[in-house]
């Protein structure tokens, strides 16, 4: 069966950093991935280069089967790719409902701007079609009432779920949640973790997390890739991944500095 | 001969723009303010001096710092009732440019309408010829006035010493650490608002030298002579690279002399657009312009 | 665009509602890019081109207005796309600053292409076309186009390429149609404003589209709020009343514009509009009785 991703050997430089090289990234189907490593170790650099906002300088992108490689920022949505940002980026000046209906953008393209003009029954069908889903997903989030409310009067933790809605409204194949629980305390993260979970349960999505916190990326992935200076270090099943000698010597040291006393 | 003649006479009035187009570089590098005022302030200086010609006759040599004080003044002025507000408002520092932008353009046209208004409604006005007397030497076949001479050292000169100062002088460094991380800068201790308003001062005052030399070149002076200047000093500032001094020297020189080419083989009335010309050409192709890096900023 | 109302006489309602209304799309033009993040004043540009292109062909051709208007228009579009590659390229201030090159280049043109423009004496004799009605139903249909472009999901679009143009590539928004979209825009709306300017004034000349008339629109797009079309409109109505209302201010009205411009950007940056809506919600928390 073809692999919804397949990223492979993905490089990418700035100026003289290398900042990602020869990476590869595969996603089978459903289910939780992870992808960890420590600071700098190029995790969302790979993230923008799967969604193409981040162009790469060697390697291949494929989603379901079709090359993606060359292809402009703006076209990666109509695969059926979605993500969130580390910092919580709400457009200010719209409402929070207005923010979700941003999600739909590329999947209610019917009427355009001529059939707006020209107050097609099509175009506003679609418009209140759009309005009624993404008040169905704020609901869901359960933070309906803070629909007409702009980004700014909310909490944060409220701010990330209103993204998060924005981020699935479009039935994505594919989600990318770069740092989700960024600045959150252990039971926000908690919180944040169980959203996660109920999202892969209800559709059938493959959500990638780019997380530092290792105990959330433990119990929520099916896979974790450890990344370190940019390259893979090493994959499987989060149980075998942090038993691994090397990636628990990348996040915290040798044997020999983690238990000076014994040398 | 003619030829290199008209050559000679733009690479020394491109000095001379070199001199007005210093002080919006500078700002705009460094500070990362698009100063739109900047020519309503040479206009200034050299509608200021002609009333103070009016009132006490200073021979030009005395004439010239005391506009330089005065428009250095005015420009700290606007700086602080315009700028620096609109700079505190402002997190994002996109968001700051472009509203300083659109502030100068403001304070421009509130100091231009006080100068039409001043000048009985934008007439022409010229200093006493006794102000200087132009005398003329031929060297090699090429004739120069010595008002020439003197716009050119002065201009030079100036350009020079301020470009010295901020590579070696201790406020010069720390100019040059603004422009790459201000709030680093600050957290140095390097008094950003101070040298903010220092910065601006000095550019106003160069502009204000700038508008005495050219009053006294064209014999004229009035309220829409800083407009056309504005547009070279775009493009001054952009082929020499924002920030950097000498950038703008020779930016200023090599402007006057494509312009002076353009005269002398093209159509005299197309001068003006010299300017854009480069602007969209540098912009396209070189956006750093030459001297990139100069003070380390990004543009 | 300050002194004109010396030319045809003060106290005649309808000059004053003409003007407003041309100066509310002059205004409508500089917000509607703006609002989308490219910040281009060629507006004014395409004012002097739609008022010299139109006026050329009602006086030398002896076409109607209509006609004239349409051919400026598509001038103007076909001029339009040439901004996006600086739009794409330059951050901000240096495509405001790419612009208002353009717009001081035209001037430049306008200067010295006397047998199209009339040079620096300016073209007179334009016949004087313009009416109340036509001008009115044309800032409506504008109001009209532009309400729904800036409040569907074209609207949401758009402000979310203003706020962040790589985050709108997230979501499947093509920034260079968009671009070209309230660029397209703003060049009819130029263009309109343009046209019926030199057919009512009957004389138009290159110093009334410079730095000055730059100021004035951006004045009052920007004074009245950037953020929707409304403010434009209701900027340039203020502004273009204010000094008639206070006598024997006309001839400062730069000065007021200047001063404005300043005034609203150290002390309320979003404008009219914004100031506004602070205020109704102030007053809708100490008023209970208004809250529904």
């Amino acid at each position: 069966m073809t692999p919804l991703l397949e990223a492979r050997g993905i490089s990418v430089r700035f100026g003289g950093v290398v900042a990602v090289a020869d990476f590869s990234f595969v996603v089978e189907g459903p289910g939780v991935y992870g992808i960890a490593g420590p600071n700098g170790s190029g995790k969302t650099t790979a993230l923008n280069v799967i969604t193409r906002v981040q162009p790469l300088q060697t390697g291949s992108l494929c989603f379901g089967g079709i090359d993606y490689t060359s292809w402009p920022a703006h076209r990666v949505a109509a695969l059926g790719v979605s993500r969130t940002f580390q910092n919580v980026r709400l457009v200010p000046t719209l409402t929070v409902l207005e923010n979700v209906m941003v999600g739909l953008h590329s999947t209610s393209a019917a009427a355009g701007i001529w059939g707006s003009w020209a107050q097609l029954p099509s175009a506003r069908r679609e418009e209140r079609r759009s309005r009624e889903r993404a008040m169905e997903l704020l609901r869901e989030l359960e933070i309906l009432e803070t629909a007409s409310q702009l980004p700014s009067q909310l909490s944060y933790g409220h701010q990330r779920r209103v993204e998060i809605a924005r981020a699935i409204a479009g039935d994505p194949k594919l989600l990318l949640l770069d740092e989700p629980t960024a600045g959150m305390g252990r039971s926000d993260a908690e919180l944040v973790a169980q959203l996660v979970r109920d999202l892969g349960h209800r559709r059938s999505m493959a959500i990638v997390i780019v997380e530092h916190n290792v105990p959330v990326l433990a119990s929520l992935c099916d896979h974790l890739v450890i990344m370190l200076a940019g390259r893979n270090l090493t994959e499987g099943s989060p149980a075998a991944v942090l038993s691994d000698e090397r990636v628990i010597e990348a996040y915290l040291g040798t044997s020999a500095s983690r238990n000076p006393a014994k040398t | 001969m003619l030829v290199l003649q008209q050559l000679i006479n733009g690479l020394i009035l491109g000095s001379v723009y070199a001199l007005f187009a210093i002080g919006l570089s500078l700002v705009w590098g460094i500070l990362k303010i698009l100063n739109m005022a900047h020519a309503a302030i040479f206009t200034w200086g050299a509608t200021a001096a002609f009333f103070l010609l009016r009132w006490v006759p200073l021979p030009l040599y005395l004439l010239i710092p005391a506009m330089m004080l005065f428009t250095g003044l005015l420009a700290a002025i606007v700086d602080f009732l315009a700028f620096r507000p609109v700079r505190r408002q402002q997190r994002n520092p996109d968001d700051a440019e472009l509203a300083t932008l659109v502030t100068s353009l403001g304070a421009a046209a509130v100091l231009l309408a006080i100068d039409v208004k001043v000048t009985d409604n934008g007439a022409v006005l010229s200093y006493p010829d006794a102000l200087f007397t132009i005398q003329r030497v031929t060297i090699a076949g090429i004739t120069v006035t010595n008002l020439q001479i003197g716009m050119f050292v002065l201009a030079v000169v100036l350009s020079l010493s301020a470009a010295a100062f901020i590579k070696w002088n201790r406020t010069g460094k720390a100019m040059r650490a603004i422009a790459v991380n201000p709030d680093m800068a600050a957290m140095l201790g390097v008094n950003v608002d101070r040298l903010t308003i220092a910065t601006i001062a000095v550019g106003g005052a160069l502009a204000g030298a700038a508008g005495v030399l050219l009053g006294v070149a064209f014999h004229a002076i009035h309220s829409e002579m800083g407009e056309p200047l504005l547009l070279k000093a775009f493009a001054i500032t952009i082929l020499g690279s924002a920030g950097s001094v000498v950038g703008a020297l020779v930016g200023g020189m090599l402007l006057g002399v494509i312009e002076a080419s353009v005269l002398t083989f093209a159509s005299a009335s197309y001068r003006d657009a010299v300017s854009f010309g480069l602007i969209v050409v540098v912009l396209l192709q070189r956006p750093k312009g030459i001297f990139a890096g100069a003070t380390g900023e990004r543009l | 665009m300050d002194n004109v109302l010396g030319y045809v006489g003060l106290g005649a309602y309808t000059s004053l509602v003409i003007f407003i209304l041309l100066n509310m799309m002059l205004a409508a033009s500089i917000q509607v890019v703006m609002a989308s993040g490219v910040f281009s004043m060629a507006s004014v540009a395409f004012a002097a081109i739609g008022a010299y292109a139109s006026a050329d062909l009602t006086k030398y051709y002896d076409v109607s207005l209509g006609v004239g208007m349409l051919v400026a228009v598509a001038i103007c579009m076909v001029i339009a796309p040439i901004f996006l590659v600086p739009a794409q390229r330059l951050q901000g201030m240096y495509l405001a600053l790419a612009t208002l090159a353009f717009v001081l280049v035209f001037q430049v043109f306008a200067l010295n292409a006397a047998n199209l423009t009339g040079g620096a004496l300016g073209l007179f004799g334009i016949p004087i076309l313009t009416t109340l009605p036509a001008v009115f139903l044309a800032a409506v249909a504008c109001a009209y186009l532009l309400h729904i472009t800036q409040s569907s999901r074209t609207g949401r679009a758009l402000r979310t390429m203003r706020f962040d143009p790589q985050l709108a590539t997230t979501f499947g928004i093509n920034l260079l149609r968009y671009r070209l979209l309230v660029l397209e825009l703003s060049a009819v709306l130029g263009a309109v404003s343009g046209a019926f300017t030199a057919h009512y004034l009957a004389f138009i000349s290159p110093n009334l589209y410079g730095f000055g008339a730059v100021t004035t629109a951006l004045s009052m797009a920007i004074f009245g709020g950037l953020h929707f079309w409304t403010g434009a409109y209701l900027g340039a109505g203020i502004l273009t009343i204010l000094p008639q209302l206070l006598l024997g201010l006309a001839g400062w009205s730069d000065l007021i514009n200047g001063a404005l411009i300043v005034a609203v950007m150290v002390f309320q940056p979003g404008g009219l509009l914004v100031g506004l809506s602070q205020a109704a919600r102030f007053v809708r928390k100490r008023v209970p009785a208004l809250a529904r």
